[in-house]
């Protein structure tokens, strides 16, 4: 501690070279916080998916292909509520509001067990009977109610593009829950669907819930097994797996990422390296005297390293302070329709620090070692 | 009088640790720039420019994709007894009722995608110019579940090579034969039969494809067609069709766009800092120029320079990095607009490349502009004295 002063003033010998550093790192570090809070915001859904131990049933050939209502019924049935509970169909709608620049999330679903499936959704009793009574009612989150400027008891048209109907919904009740991505959802009935449809009854997924973790995998065999030889044949796949396909179909964003990532931690340590051997070069003859004086090897590679991880550190605290003010803050999202959340995740936080960190060690050791290693004699001789 | 060329490459060559530190920072920034812009480029490539200048297209009203769309044969019949449509030389109208589905397959580096199953009659060939069977393949016979598979979905996804047996809707279909069309969308789908898809899928036509004699003609076709209450129907160029769905693409290219710029600044910051670094160290040497009689312009120029020099250095690396890396590498994305797997090829082009070097080069200046006036402004007497 007794050295911070002296770390401080190398710092701050040459502000310029400093400053510009600083700067560097921490626009650096400002899209290394933007590449993941891309991608931590695409695999949100995988993250919190997990928790709930739901399992969807889609067609094995994928969601654009249809199930059929028989299902239904086997679903309900003896050999698998055994194993899961609370079947309910789940369309998704691919309507626009007013404008094709709006997409709320729509899903059509059933009334009667939508409450228990989607345990996580807290709406009152009210909005619940209104819902359950009111075949054009819809339950809205609230990020989206904000969003369009909704009133409970209002007339909303969605107008579709997937199915070739417009929903005339009445909002009845408004819901909240912990994940900020699922309150710009809503939810309807999948019997008005239907009616819209004349009765042709489309179920694009079945969701349930497993009664225990051990049930997953006997849901999977005995449902895959019942509809092998159907004209539909289904996968049944947790709402995680559910989730990551819609990962896969973007293609290899994880790996983009990480190539991004390391690249942009790459350039971070190649321009400090710079500036920290340009440092340590002009300082030998100084470390040399303080060699002299009776600073050890340890002490100098240890005032270096500090100084470099220093620098590294303020530059992540104006990334990581802008990047919290832009994206969690004033709620700036990059891309509304396919990001309408765009949060700073802790882990990506924390991933910049560590960036940052690995960061000013890398840089500086080199310069460091060779600075500490040097021989006094040799130090004092070298003429700047 | 200019300070010579060899003066800066002299200076880049003694400082070298210093110099290969700027050059690679700039390099990595480089291969990030070519690499999303490929990408974007690439995909708005198999899109822009996807369809025919003289072909029209029919959806559903309100539908953007093929395969949301649903067109009745009643619609499709409609849609026939428009009078003067185009004929060919045969006489028969050059009409091409279509369907679009999509079933799961495998891609080749895991996961699964939707690839898009298209429909078509004995007109889909002939009404694309770029369409081209390649040879060791065959073109698919009726009713008897053969298809033929387009050259993007057979390289990005698994078991879609001719002779595979692939299985759909609870039947077992067999592939034929391999197309190309010009890198076109179709690329990335399988065709077979219109009637076999149709019962198979249990669906309607999803779209109908009329060709037109001319430009004008296609412009009032589809007003007929649009302003038509009895069709029910959208129309518009296939041309447009593809490029509105050219959303990842475009958002790719923003996107890259702003990461470009973001990491341009941080890397001229660290060309500003070795620029600095080597005005400092080269105080008594400037003045000594000075005292030689080149001017301060000179002097500035002289340092702009080997900055430039260093940035484009750079460039070029990442440049040619780049494209070793990802030139010809194959891969896809989902299309949002018709939910299925749009496969393509980055090509990182000589444009692409050229850009890329002038950004690097722009990177350098800026980087050294500042320093570089430090050197100039130097007074003689004081620039002597110093160390």
């Amino acid at each position: 501690m007794k050295f911070l002063p002296l770390i401080w003033r190398n710092a701050v010998r040459n502000r310029l070279r400093t400053f510009l550093t600083l700067a560097g790192i921490a626009f650096l570090l400002f899209v290394l916080i933007f590449v993941m809070t891309g991608l931590s915001e695409i695999q949100a859904w995988e993250g919190v998916a997990a928790t709930h131990r739901r399992v969807v049933v889609q067609h094995a050939e994928g969601l654009m292909a249809e199930l059929p209502i028989e299902l239904e019924n086997f679903l309900k049935g003896d050999i698998i509520s055994r194993h899961a509970e609370h079947v309910c169909k789940f369309n998704w709608f691919g309507g626009y509001y007013q404008d094709q620049k709006n997409w709320p999330p729509e899903f059509a679903v059933d009334p009667e067990t939508m409450r228990v499936l989607f345990d996580e959704l807290s709406f009152s009793d009210e909005a619940y009977r209104k819902f359950s009574e009111t075949k054009t009612g819809a339950l809205v989150g609230i990020a989206l109610m904000k969003k369009y400027d909704w009133k409970v008891g209002q007339r909303i048209t969605l107008i579709g593009t997937f199915y070739p109907v417009n929903l005339e919904l009445d909002i009845v009740g408004i819901f909240t829950t912990k994940d900020p991505r699922q309150e710009e959802q809503m939810f309807f009935r999948w019997d008005y669907l239907d009616e819209l449809l004349k009765g042709r009854k489309v179920v694009s997924t079945y969701w349930m819930k497993a009664r225990s973790d051990e049930d997953i995998p006997k849901l999977k065999e005995l449902i895959d097994a019942h509809t092998k030889n159907s004209s539909a044949p289904t996968e049944t796949i947790t709402e995680k797996e559910f989730a990551a396909q819609f990962m896969q179909m973007m293609g290899n964003i994880k790996a983009i990422v990480a190539v991004i990532g390391a690249l942009v931690l790459l350039i971070m340590i190649m321009m400090t390296a710079n500036t920290m051997a340009m440092a340590a070069r002009e300082r030998v003859t100084e470390v040399a005297v303080m060699r002299t004086l009776g600073f050890t090897a340890g002490q100098i590679l240890g005032v270096i390293l500090a100084e470099s991880i220093l620098v590294s550190m303020l530059g992540a605290a104006l990334a990581i302070g802008s990047s919290l003010l832009i994206f969690n803050v004033v709620k700036l999202s990059p891309d509304p329709i396919y990001f309408p959340v765009f949060l700073v995740a802790p882990n990506t936080v924390a991933t910049a620090i560590g960036a940052a960190l690995s960061c000013g060690v890398m840089s500086s050791l080199v310069p460091a070692i060779r600075s500490a290693r040097r021989k006094i004699s040799d130090g004092l001789r070298q003429v700047v | 009088m200019a300070v010579p060329l060899k003066y800066n490459f002299r200076n880049l060559q003694v400082r070298w640790v210093t110099s290969v530190l700027a050059v690679l920072g700039i390099v990595f920034v480089t291969v990030v720039f070519v690499f999303l812009f490929a990408m974007g480029l690439s995909i708005e490539r198999s899109l822009v420019g996807s369809g025919d200048p003289l072909n029209l297209i029919t959806l559903r009203k309100g539908t953007t994709a093929e395969s949301q769309s649903v067109v009745t044969k009643e619609q499709y019949e409609d849609l026939l007894g428009i009078p003067g449509l185009h004929r060919d030389a045969k006489g028969e109208v050059l009409v091409s009722p279509e369907l679009v589905v999509g079933a799961n397959v495998v891609k080749k580096d895991g996961g699964k995608a939707n690839v898009a199953i298209r429909g078509v009659g004995v007109k889909a060939k002939d009404m694309r110019s770029e369409f081209k069977l390649l040879p060791g393949g065959q073109w698919f016979r009726p009713s008897v579940g053969e298809l033929v598979v387009g050259v993007g979905a057979s390289r990005r996804f698994s078991g879609l090579e001719i002779g595979d047996t692939p299985r759909f809707r609870g039947r077992q279909w067999k592939i034929v034969g391999k197309f190309e069309c010009g890198g076109q969308a179709y690329e990335s789908e399988l065709w077979g039969d219109i009637d076999d898809i149709k019962s198979q899928f249990k669906r309607d036509y999803s779209a109908v494809l009329i060709r037109c004699a001319s430009p004008d003609a296609l412009t009032r076709l589809k007003n007929v067609i649009q302003d038509g209450k009895q069709f029910n129907l959208d129309a518009r160029p296939t041309l447009t069709y593809f490029s509105d769905q050219n959303i990842g693409g475009k958002m790719i290219k923003s996107f890259g766009f702003v990461l470009a710029i973001v990491l341009g600044i941080g890397a001229v910051f660290g060309a500003a800092n070795t620029m600095y670094a080597a005005v400092a160290s080269r105080t008594r040497e400037i003045a000594t120029m000075r005292v030689l009689g080149f001017s301060r312009l000179a002097i500035w120029f002289s340092f702009v320079i080997e900055s430039a020099l260093l940035g484009f250095a750079g460039g070029a690396v990442g440049a040619a990095a780049g494209y070793l890396m990802f030139n010809n590498m194959a891969t896809g994305t989902v299309n949002w607009i018709s939910f299925s797997e749009l496969a393509f090829q980055f090509r990182v082009t000589p444009e692409l490349m050229g850009i890329a070097v002038i950004l690097a080069t722009v990177m350098g200046v800026v980087g050294g502009f500042f320093p570089a006036f430090r050197a100039s402004r130097m007074t003689i007497a004081r620039a002597l004295r110093g160390l």
